[in-house]
């Protein structure tokens, strides 16, 4: 159980730098910043883009 | 105290006879009527006369100008030979189910990425938005422009790169025509499907995908078995509302093709407006009309029915 928790959590140096964190509630500090650009930031990215294409 | 105060005063007052009519105006389900009056006054007016007089209207020959006279099922005969209404059905079918799928998924995705937290969550959101309350008839226009044959972008960008030779006829070909329509639609529904959507993940506690993550629930067994049954009965109401605003789509076809070309893309709505209005032949638009009415409340029934609240959503077992 801790070995599936231990990999899902952030490396510590990478949350105590505050590259994960972003001081929000939820359990977005269990994602690395790469992964959320992954996951998040560059769908998120192509969705607003082809909505907004036809307003060029 | 106070009751037993004012007994004797009410013991000496004068009894009046009481009327009908003052039982009546302190009566409760009277009162409910009267207010509810209006609204259905409205109802009546703007929704169930048009409806009425457009069923009844599909019974005659009635055409412009003419009142017409019955005529029984004559028009239905007429339209069951019609090849162009059953392809206008068929197209109907297609760009329903295209595109509901296809909003359905993408709209639930974009809603799940809207739900993390991130820098500019709201003026992200406010733009998801922008498609969805621009008119219809603004953005056709815009998709028009991007479809055009000469001077579409898409097949200038597409040229540049060296992927195609010639432009692409996105309006021109039947089944471009077809999948162009169903993109524009899409376009125009994910924003309405994703706000919806997320408006109802809002309301999932995060506790409980706390709960799940210290299961060990991988995210796919969290949206599986946390998300998704408790989204269901939001999924039902919008998906339903989203079938039906795509059934009866008139707009964005009217403006981008007409129904062209060679009734690819008509529409049972688009048919029946050109029909009626620009034939002229009321009887026969409005048949068509009428028969969009058992696949509508099809559509209902099966978003109802399948996807309503489960019994164990509210803490009991399931029949």
């Amino acid at each position: 159980m801790t070995d599936v928790l231990a990999s899902k959590v952030a490396s510590p140096s990478a949350v105590l730098s505050g590259v994960t964190a972003d001081h929000t509630e939820g359990m977005s500090y269990l994602q690395t910043l790469p992964r959320r650009l992954v996951t998040l930031y560059l769908p998120l990215s192509v969705i607003i883009s082809v909505l907004l294409f036809p307003f060029y | 105290m106070a009751d037993l105060a004012l007994k004797p005063a009410i013991a000496g007052r004068p009894v009046r006879g009481v009327s009908a009519w003052d039982r009546l105006k302190v009566n409760r389900d009277w009162l409910g009527l009267w207010f509810m009056l209006p609204a259905a006054a409205f109802l009546l007016l703007f929704l169930a006369y048009p409806l009425g007089l457009g069923v009844w209207l599909s019974f005659t020959d009635a055409r412009i100008g003419r009142l017409g006279e019955f005529v029984g099922i004559e028009n239905y005969e007429w339209l069951w030979d019609d090849s162009v209404f059953w392809l206008s059905v068929f197209n109907t079918l297609l760009y329903t189910c295209v595109a509901s799928v296809f909003k359905f998924a993408i709209g639930l995705y974009l809603a799940l990425l809207l739900n993390h937290n991130m820098p500019f969550k709201a003026i992200i959101r406010a733009m998801v938005l922008i498609p969805f309350i621009v008119p219809t008839v603004l953005s056709a226009i815009a998709f028009w422009w991007i479809y055009d044959s000469q001077f579409s972008i898409v097949s200038w960008s597409l040229r540049k790169l060296g992927l195609i030779a010639s432009n692409i006829d996105f309006l021109g070909d039947t089944w471009n025509a077809r999948w162009s329509v169903i993109f524009a639609n899409i376009w125009r529904g994910v924003p309405f499907v994703a706000i919806t959507l997320l408006a109802g993940l809002q309301t999932v506690s995060p506790s409980l995908y706390e709960a799940a993550t210290i299961d060990g629930a991988t995210p796919w067994q969290r949206f599986r078995y946390v998300t998704y049954p408790l989204l269901t009965p939001i999924i039902a109401v919008v998906m339903t509302f989203s079938v039906l605003f795509t059934f009866t789509d008139f707009q964005l076809i009217w403006v981008l093709t007409r129904g062209g070309p060679a009734n690819a893309t008509h529409l049972m709505a688009t048919l029946g407006y050109q029909r009626a209005i620009g034939g002229g032949y009321l009887g026969e638009g409005s048949a068509i009309a009428t028969a969009m009415i058992p696949f509508l409340l099809a559509a209902i029934l099966i978003s109802w029915f399948g996807l309503q609240r489960r019994k164990w959503q509210h803490g009991e077992s399931n029949d």
